[in-house]
């Protein structure tokens, strides 16, 4: 059986050279070229649990940085996904394993390195660019992430489509409970997260999420 | 006593009285300032009154007729006490006037009369000849008595130049000639000589306290055996005897007090040589004192030697017969050396104060029609030349007549003869102080009288056995008309000679003064001059005015003299404008003060007291004479006037004078053209206030002119010259500046400053339009700068987007290579091979390039941030070493890198990427040789050094290669990659970001140095080498239960999750799991198919159920339908389908870490 590995990335050229590139590289490999979240998403449910590896580029249009990721790990927990991305520096790179990715890839790698990067990631190792190192940062930067973590993936998800601007009907629906209830997982957010207002958690949200590059 | 000896010490004093008189006049030195600004001086010059008639004439007086001697010392006494004002009076007056003697004093009082002053001058001579004869003959009987037997007294037969007393009047004419007539002074001061004075005064009162104590000591304390007791006790009787009520007592103080003043040398000590009314407050205690010690010690001796000598010798000549004959001759000498001192000082100060009176009174005034013919210096050598020879006929003439003296007359007498003499000018004096009326014919015809009565009643007896007159005359005058009796006038008897003479005399002075001032109207000058001496009072002035004879048109043609006839016309018009009739147009006290003060306009307040008052003397000549007069008088002055006048109307600024009242005084053509005023406006007499008002009502000034207009101010306060503009309603800008003038005034300057003050505001306005020029420019500047800052920043940014956007396509690039770079392996092609191996390198260097472009707008934008903190040296080394390795292997340069123990702080990103950018450069710039990587201590840093065997930097660059997209072109392979410089800018931005010193040090063709100085860190100690963010992310240790029937997959599991750190139990069936795990796992791996009777959900439940906890679990399946992933998702369990994947896996552990270590999901 072919492996299935979703690539996620808006730049047509990029996405066709990884899917080629990857394709030809790695094989009994099926690779699906998605160019945005919801792409993804869509293929994420219809071949589900077939997929090996979610390859998802963090400067994605729509539900960009690291949101994209968080709402992969809400609907499906156990998805290996993994940064690929032009920008390596060592917060991004933490901040994602962080938040759950299985690995942080460069675009910039060689083919063959990212070949076995993906390699080891799809053998359940985690990968990194070797030389980085983490930054000693406060503690205070990462509070944000700590916070975002105590959140159960129905709360993440939920976080999401406050910051996307939704409303609670509207989110409601689209995870088919009740509005109250709803609210009910709203209060606990902002009990979590230590907010007292919409605006105030789609504020700190879209800090969390938000990795430029 | 040997005559030379005498004569030695007498010539050696007189010496000394040369030096002190030199040292006075010559030097300058701060003992003599004291001497003088003390008072000291003066003080002690005073003391002249006390002559050799009180050295040895009181002595007599004192023996015969005991306090009789006091009077005359009582009299200055009282004056001091109480009669002070009448000093500072006489000081102020004589000052103002310029008085330089009592002749000049006194006529100056009635209207500078000649009479008057030759009357005073006359008495003057009259009076101090036998005075001054006094003292000489008093030096020659002393003189006498030291060297010869006392029984020759008297003996007239010695030639004349033996006598000692012509060669001390021939010293004392060269001693007041060199020192008295020196120059002529305005002020008749004579700093040398009055200090000579003031000297003999102390020596005076020295010598006189020495020998009289010495002789009351050697007589009373122990009494030498030749006293006669007898007649000492009548001496002391006689002072017992105290009669101060009579007659001669009121006479002898009356007298003494005139002479005090009158005499002509006392009138130059006290009044000419006082400097401050402080001295006359010093001498009136210092000089009674003086008075005082001196009356004191004349009783010891006059007792002593009445007791001794009793009438056997001349009393006058105790002070030196008392000490030889105790055989002291010492004794004597200084009391003669007293003696000489007390004469000299009087004669020297009388003869040149009479030689003054004589020049100035007498020949001069003969002399004047002659002036012209002598000149200004040869006046000064011609005066000079008649006071000297006036001081030698003095002293000749005293000598002569101290000849002639009976050496027994008592000294005391000629002294007092001369006192009534010159009491003669005493009511002159005081009574033109005092009366107001007093005028000039009432003045010459006192002293007139006065003085015959004098000179019949004691001079002429005094010489009449001279003159061949007799006794019996004297006493009882002819039979037939006895009351022509000198002794007796007038049937007047029962008085001493001296009171009878004072009486006469004084009453006709005094009596005529007042009548014949009563009888005769004042002149014009007299009157100006008497309210001089004796002030207005309030009630004068309002009683009404002086009135002066002559018309009031001689004043106008006097003034049109100065300031013009129209001018003149006017200004008197104008004056008697506010009288009631013509009647009161004349002459008073208040058109003269006009006239005067009209003409002060013109030729200035002195010149113009000047010319009035010389048209004052001569108003009873008839009008033509006046302007004869005037024309003689003012020639001069008028051919400087007409200079002034031209010079004032050539002067381009309008010029106004004004006295300290501020009426207009002058003025020029252009200060009425200028101001605009109407010609009749200005005119002598009219007022500031007057132009003021003029000005205020064709509205002349601004609000804020008003403001500063000179007026308003307060006079006392301002600071002169005060200056203000004024801009007139006509457009023209006017300077107005006041200043004082000397005499009080003011002096108003107009300058026209329009044209300066146009040029000022355009100046201003270029000035502005500059200002405006240069914030605009400044502004535009800004503005421009700002816009270079802001494109900086937007190239920085998009320089950022760029280099992301492309980036992307780059990559892909790179990965269709690579695709491609497999596909040409696989058909072996080799050409091809080279091919992609160029396309790969050329993408790689692009990619290097645009990763630095982003590195360089990320630090200029400020997005890169550095995060300091400590770590190990040697990781990022060996990071770095196995980063370079390849590239330099393939270069064939060898990397060295040294292992180093350091810890140190900084960012270790950065540090990185700083040290990648330079070891990059060694690479790329060493075509061979090798480069060495190392860290030694450098101070309180650490030094990472990067050296290469390279191509090096000349000097001149070594600073310019970190500057942005300079990359040193010279010695590059071409076939080497070029790129842009921007590796160095990027090493010294991040330096500068983590605030480390980069040093370089090169030589060209040997290579470079490139060091890093880093900062060490605090504990170099045990820090542990930072780990990898991989680390960070290592799992916790956990316990898996896994339960699978398939021992494959128990042990595929088993082997994977082992590797990644955690423990499994494996279990093959629910009953293996229930009997050994008795407490929960962390998480469990449940396959759905368990091959028995219980399915993975069952056992799941069972297994929950009997922890009494839930754990994450997985449940797997190979089972594809969708039923069993449903129950899973409905339990909240994840769900995995066979085969297992082990990134799944993975991906479940990290979420059961993420879960347990934030002790959520009660809510979820």
């Amino acid at each position: 059986m072919k492996r299935q590995i979703v690539i996620a990335d808006d730049h047509p050229l990029v996405r066709r050279a990884l899917s080629d590139s990857l394709g030809q590289a790695l094989s009994d490999t099926n690779i699906i070229a998605c160019a945005s979240i919801s792409d993804v998403l869509e293929a994420v449910e219809q071949i589900h649990a077939d997929i090996d590896l979610v390859l998802l580029d963090l400067d994605m249009p729509g539900v960009g940085g690291l949101a994209g990721l968080t709402l992969l790990q809400s609907t499906h927990p156990l998805l290996p996904v993994a940064i690929l991305s032009a920008t390596v520096d060592a917060d991004h790179v933490h901040r994602a394993l962080s938040a759950g990715a299985s690995g942080y890839l460069s675009k910039s790698m060689e083919l063959t390195e990212m070949v076995s990067a993906i390699t080891e990631i799809l053998a359940g190792e985690i990968w990194t660019p070797s030389y980085l190192c983490k930054s000693p940062k406060s503690e205070s930067e990462y509070l944000g992430d700590s916070l975002f973590r105590s959140l159960s993936q129905q709360q993440k998800r939920i976080v999401i489509m406050i910051v996307e601007g939704r409303m609670n009907k509207e989110i409601a629906g689209e995870l088919g409970i009740a509005e109250q209830t709803v609210k009910t997982y709203i209060s606990n957010i902002f009990r979590k997260l230590g907010v007292t207002r919409r605006t105030q958690l789609a504020v700190l949200a879209s800090d969390y999420f938000n990795l430029k590059g | 006593m040997s005559s030379w000896l005498v004569l030695c010490v007498a010539g050696g004093y007189v010496s000394v009285l040369f030096v002190v008189a030199w040292w006075g006049e010559t030097k300058e030195t701060h003992l003599l300032d004291r001497l003088r600004s003390t008072g000291f001086v003066y003080v002690f010059s005073i003391a002249i009154y006390n002559t050799a008639w009180s050295f040895y004439g009181s002595v007599g007086r004192a023996a015969t007729s005991g306090f009789d001697f006091l009077p005359i010392y009582i009299g200055p006494l009282l004056l001091f006490v109480y009669a002070r004002p009448i000093f500072v009076r006489i000081v102020a007056i004589a000052k103002e006037q310029n008085s330089t003697s009592i002749s000049d004093f006194i006529s100056a009082r009635y209207g500078r009369s000649r009479l008057i002053a030759s009357l005073v001058t006359i008495i003057s001579i009259a009076v101090l000849m036998p005075y001054i004869s006094l003292q000489l003959k008093a030096i020659g009987v002393s003189y006498e008595l030291l060297t010869r037997e006392p029984t020759a007294l008297g003996d007239q037969s010695q030639p004349l130049w033996a006598d000692s007393t012509f060669g001390v009047a021939v010293a004392m004419a060269i001693f007041s000639i060199i020192f008295g007539v020196r120059h002529i002074q305005a002020s008749e001061h004579h700093a040398g000589f009055m200090l000579a004075v003031a000297f003999e005064s102390l020596v005076k009162i020295l010598s006189f306290a020495c020998v009289a104590g010495a002789i009351a000591w050697t007589f009373f304390h122990n009494p030498a055996g030749d006293i006669v007791a007898s007649a000492r006790d009548e001496a002391f009787a006689r002072f017992l005897d105290f009669q101060p009520f009579k007659t001669s007592w009121l006479t002898g103080i009356l007298t003494a007090m005139a002479a005090f003043f009158c005499l002509p040398h006392m009138f130059h000590v006290l009044i000419v040589e006082n400097e401050t009314p402080a001295h006359i407050k010093r001498a009136a205690w210092i000089y009674p004192l003086y008075l005082c010690v001196l009356s004191l010690f004349i009783i010891p001796v006059a007792v002593a030697g009445w007791a001794v000598f009793r009438t056997s010798v001349n009393p006058d000549t105790y002070m030196i017969i008392l000490p030889i004959a105790v055989n002291q001759p010492w004794l004597a000498l200084a009391a003669f050396i007293g003696g000489l001192s007390a004469a000299t000082g009087m004669v020297i100060m009388a003869s040149v104060s009479l030689a003054t009176m004589i020049c100035n009174d007498l020949v001069l005034p003969a002399l004047l029609p002659l002036r012209t013919r002598f000149g200004q210096n040869g006046m000064t050598r011609l005066v000079l030349t008649i006071r000297r020879a006036a001081i030698c006929v003095i002293l000749s003439l005293a000598y002569v007549l101290q000849r002639g003296l009976d050496p027994t007359y008592p000294l005391t007498d000629i002294g007092l003869i001369s006192f009534v003499g010159v009491a003669q000018l005493a009511p002159a004096l005081f009574g033109g102080l005092l009366w107001r009326r007093a005028n000039h014919a009432g003045a010459a015809l006192g002293l007139g009288v006065g003085f015959i009565i004098w000179v019949y009643t004691l001079l002429f007896p005094t010489l009449a056995p001279a003159l061949g007159a007799t006794v019996e005359f004297i006493e009882h005058g002819f039979p037939a008309a006895p009351w022509v009796a000198p002794h007796a006038l007038f049937g007047l008897t029962g008085m001493d000679p001296i009171t009878h003479a004072t009486f006469w005399s004084l009453l006709f002075n005094a009596t005529l003064l007042v009548v014949a001032s009563r009888l005769r109207r004042p002149s014009l000058l007299e009157s100006l001059q008497s309210v001089r001496y004796a002030p207005l009072s309030r009630n004068d002035r309002r009683a009404g005015q002086l009135q002066f004879k002559g018309h009031i048109d001689d004043l106008v043609i006097l003034t049109s003299r100065y300031v013009g006839s129209q001018a003149a016309i006017d200004a008197f018009e104008n004056f008697y404008a506010g009288r009631d009739t013509f009647a009161q147009r004349v002459v008073d006290l208040e058109s003269v003060r006009f006239a005067e003060y009209l003409i002060a306009g013109a030729i200035g307040a002195v010149s113009a007291r000047v010319v009035i008052a010389a048209a004052l003397e001569h108003s009873s000549l008839t009008r033509n004479e006046v302007v004869g007069i005037l024309d003689e008088a003012s020639n001069a002055i008028q051919f400087g006037q007409t200079l002034l006048r031209n010079v004032l109307e050539s002067v381009p600024q309008g010029i106004c004078a004004f006295d300290e009242n501020w009426h207009v005084t002058a003025w020029n053509r252009r200060y009425i053209e200028r101001l605009r005023l109407p010609h009749n406006m200005l005119r002598a007499g009219a007022t500031l206030t007057d132009i003021i008002q003029f000005n205020q009502t064709r509205n002349e000034y601004g609000a804020n002119d008003l403001k500063q207009l000179v007026i308003n101010r307060d006079l006392e306060q301002q600071t002169w010259p005060y200056v203000y503009t004024r801009h007139r309603p006509d457009g023209t800008v006017l300077e107005i500046s006041f200043d004082r003038s000397a005499d009080g005034g003011y002096v108003s300057t107009l300058t026209d400053v329009s044209e300066q003050h146009k040029a000022a505001a355009a100046l201003q306005e270029a000035n502005d339009l500059l200002e405006s020029r240069v914030i605009e420019r400044t502004h535009a500047l800004e503005q421009a700068k700002a816009d270079a800052e802001r494109a900086n920043t937007s190239k920085s940014l998009f320089l950022a987007a760029l280099s992301h956007d492309l980036l992307q396509p780059l990559n892909a690039a790179r990965l269709f290579t690579s695709a491609l770079e497999h596909g040409a392996s696989e058909s072996g092609d080799p050409r091809q091979g080279d091919l992609l191996l160029g396309l790969k390198s050329s993408l790689r260097s692009t990619d290097e390039m645009i990763e630095a472009l982003q590195d360089i707008s990320l630090l200029d934008t400020g997005n890169m941030q550095a995060h300091p903190g400590p770590f190990a040296i040697n990781d990022l080394l060996e990071e770095l070493r196995i980063e370079f390795a390849a590239l330099a292997a393939q270069k064939g340069v060898s990397l060295h890198v040294m292992h180093s123990t350091h810890h140190i702080n900084s960012d270790r990103g950065l540090l990185g990427r700083l040290l990648r950018n330079i070891i990059s450069n060694a690479v790329r710039y060493t075509p061979t040789g090798k480069i060495l990587v190392g860290c030694r201590n450098h101070g309180s840093s650490v030094r990472i050094c990067v050296l290469d065997t390279g191509i090096g930097i000349a000097p001149e660059y070594q600073t310019e290669i970190f500057e942005e997209f300079k990359s040193l072109a010279s010695g590059l392979d071409h076939t080497q990659e070029r790129r842009l410089g921007l590796g160095l800018a990027i090493v010294i931005r991040i330096a500068n970001l983590l605030d480390h010193n980069i040093n370089v040090r090169s030589t060209p063709g040997r290579g470079t140095q490139m060091s890093v100085d880093v900062q060490r860190a605090v504990s170099s100690s045990a820090l542990p080498s930072n780990p990898a963010i991989l680390d960070q992310h290592e799992p916790k240790r956990l316990r898996i239960l896994c339960l699978d029937d398939d021992r494959l997959t128990r042990e595929g599991l088993e082997t994977l999750l082992t590797r990644w750190g955690h423990d499994v139990w494996s279990c093959a069936s629910p009953a293996e799991a229930l009997a050994h795990i008795d407490r929960p796992p962390d998480a469990a791996i449940v396959d759905y198919h368990l091959g028995s009777s219980i399915n993975g959900c069952e056992v799941i439940h069972i297994l929950v159920q009997h922890w009494g906890t839930s754990i994450p679990i997985v449940l797997c399946t190979s089972d594809r339908s969708a039923a069993v992933a449903d129950y899973a998702r409905k339990e909240n369990w994840h769900f995995l389908s066979k085969p297992l994947k082990a990134a799944q896996l993975r991906k479940f552990l990290m979420s059961v870490n993420q879960q347990s270590s934030s002790n959520s999901g009660s809510d979820s």
